[in-house]
């Protein structure tokens, strides 16, 4: 039996599970329309030095865009449970045809007491890391990262947000990014020492 | 014993071997040195003068030879010294890295210096600091571990293909080596708080509720289990776990959690238990503190405690103001002992710290 495929990050480990299988449901987009549709989905699995063992999904919607997902949370401590309902990554098609992937990072909110999706710099996902993001990105096949502004020339109220591009179907560089800026910042606990 | 023995990582046994051998090597050497300089003086039996003259005024003189660095130290940085005068370009910074120098020594005697590759550079940097001044050959190996050990620590050193024959790791004393396996023992059955767990994650699950502040084993609260201990338990519990969570509790009481990802020491669900009150326990913190008659000064820093740490230190300041005069050296431990080393060089203990009330990120947590 071979090993499957896996990518160490920090304190997770990210193992890619072979296959391509067909899922019938309703993108985020367009999660209030009637009509389900088949996605090609791709599953990846973190599992982590504090027990965390998450299954995730990158669909591929006939008629909608890419997302990534979570689709269950094997196991883990009762902070991981933050990962399962939210955390999504919902990507577009840049203006060069390629995907676009925002870099939003989960975050303790101390108002809130608990973690939500915000915007985050460089420098912050670099501390998440523990390392340079830009070179691991680079490294599994990124091909721009910056300001959405600055590698898809969006003029919108969502320039500012970091984001990269990959080529279609680039699954190793989206899971490691969705493991850096989720999976790893809620075990860090990131923006708990802040509050 | 190989001479200039360098390390190729940070193996522990590589370490501490290489300590002992660079300070048997500065000692032989200091010692010809000054036996050269009396002998010039017509004073072959220079030791046992000095012998003498401490034991006439009631020092405390425990030395058998003069071949031991921390008699060399000792007698040189004394305000009657009776070898300063012989040793070249002796000056303040001298003093200050011999006097450090000593603690580190004295440290490594008894088992408490941390042996890693920090500890080896502060130790090559400070032999170097008192070796250089009086030409002797053994600053060309502290030099040579400090570039060494840099490269080890910034990823630059590459280790070189097998050596034939290989460099032979230099010998420890054995009661050198007894005392790092009584500490080692000792950290390895229960760590310092905020340190990384060992051994098997315990059975008894409870959960550390940040909000309420209680304890809770499947929904119910426990913490009337811990009697008057409640509080205190909860407030250490949260100083290294503060975001709470799943806590592994063992059948000692120790308690485990993961901070950060990483199983840490965070505490005890019981009263802790009782140590050797005289013995200090665990591998001393790297740094210099001198107590100020009010404060306490990190002396590589220059930070007051005062000044720097998180909670309030004013029991602390009023423990040490009770046992030590301003001016006196501490250190403090891993597990927050804080002690100062007695003229026999034997470390007492004088109270106790926890990452909170000491210099901020300097204990574990």
């Amino acid at each position: 039996m071979t090993e499957n495929l896996s990518i160490s990050v920090s304190r997770c480990e990210v193992e890619f599970i072979p296959g391509t299988i067909a899922a019938l449901g309703k993108p985020t987009s367009q999660r209030k329309g009637p009509a389900e549709q088949v996605a090609r989905l791709r599953t990846f699995r973190i599992t982590s030095s504090d027990e965390l063992n998450l299954i995730v999904g990158l669909y591929v919607w006939e008629a909608a865009a890419p997302e990534v997902r979570p689709i269950d949370l094997l196991g883990g401590l009762q902070k991981h449970n933050e990962l399962k309902g939210r955390g999504g990554i919902s990507l577009t098609i840049s203006r060069d045809g390629k995907w676009l992937v925002p870099l939003r990072v989960l975050k303790y909110n101390a108002t809130k007491g608990y973690f939500t999706l915000q915007g985050a710099s460089e420098e912050e996902i670099d501390s998440i890391l523990g390392h340079s993001f830009r070179e691991l990105m680079m490294g599994l096949g990124a091909i721009k990262l910056g300001s959405r502004e600055v590698i898809d020339e969006e003029s919108n109220n969502k320039r500012n947000q970091l984001a990269m591009t990959v080529e279609p179907g680039n699954l190793e560089a989206i899971a490691v990014a969705y493991a850096v800026t989720r999976a790893q910042a809620v075990i860090l606990d990131f923006g708990l020492d802040v509050a | 014993m190989s001479i200039f023995a360098l390390p190729d990582d940070d193996n522990e046994v590589t370490i501490l071997g290489i300590i002992s051998a660079v300070e048997r090597a500065a000692s032989v050497e200091f010692c010809e040195f000054l036996n050269n300089q009396f002998d010039a003086l017509g004073q072959k039996e220079w030791f046992e003068d000095v012998r003498h003259y401490r034991k006439s005024i009631g020092d405390p003189f425990t030395y058998k030879h003069p071949e031991d660095m921390r008699f060399i130290i000792n007698e040189a940085v004394q305000n009657d010294s009776q070898i300063w005068h012989l040793i070249p370009n002796m000056n303040n910074a001298w003093t200050a890295a011999a006097i450090a120098l000593k603690a580190r020594l004295n440290n490594f005697h008894h088992g408490q210096l941390k042996p890693d590759l920090q500890s080896l550079l502060q130790i090559a940097t400070l032999f170097d600091s008192i070796a250089s001044s009086s030409g002797l050959g053994v600053s060309d190996w502290a030099r040579a571990l400090k570039t060494r050990i840099k490269k080890i620590l910034d990823g630059t050193f590459e280790k070189p293909a097998e050596l034939n024959p290989p460099i032979a790791i230099p010998d420890v004393p054995s009661d050198v080596t007894n005392s790092y396996n009584e500490t080692k023992k000792e950290v390895a059955k229960r760590p310092p708080l905020g340190s990384k767990w060992q051994g098997e994650k315990p059975q008894r699950k409870l959960m550390l509720d940040r909000a309420t502040e209680d304890l809770y084993e499947d929904g119910l609260s426990v913490s009337s289990e811990l009697g008057e201990l409640k509080e205190q338990t909860i407030t250490t519990w949260l100083r290294y776990f503060p975001r709470g969570g799943e806590v592994w509790v063992d059948s000692d009481g120790a308690s485990m959690a993961y901070v950060k990802g990483i199983a840490r020491m965070v505490g005890w669900f019981s009263p802790e238990p009782e140590w050797n009150q005289s013995e200090v326990r665990g591998f001393v913190v790297p740094g210099d503190y001198e107590f100020t008659g009010k404060d306490v000064r990190d002396l590589e820093s220059g930070l007051l405690l005062t000044h720097s740490s998180v909670d309030s230190v004013r029991e602390i300041i009023e423990v040490l103001s009770k046992q030590l005069e301003p001016n006196d050296r501490i250190s403090i431990t891993d597990y927050g002992e804080i002690f100062n080393a007695g003229a026999d060089g034997v470390a007492k203990k004088i109270t106790r710290a926890h990452k909170n009330t000491w210099f901020e990120g300097q204990l574990p947590g």
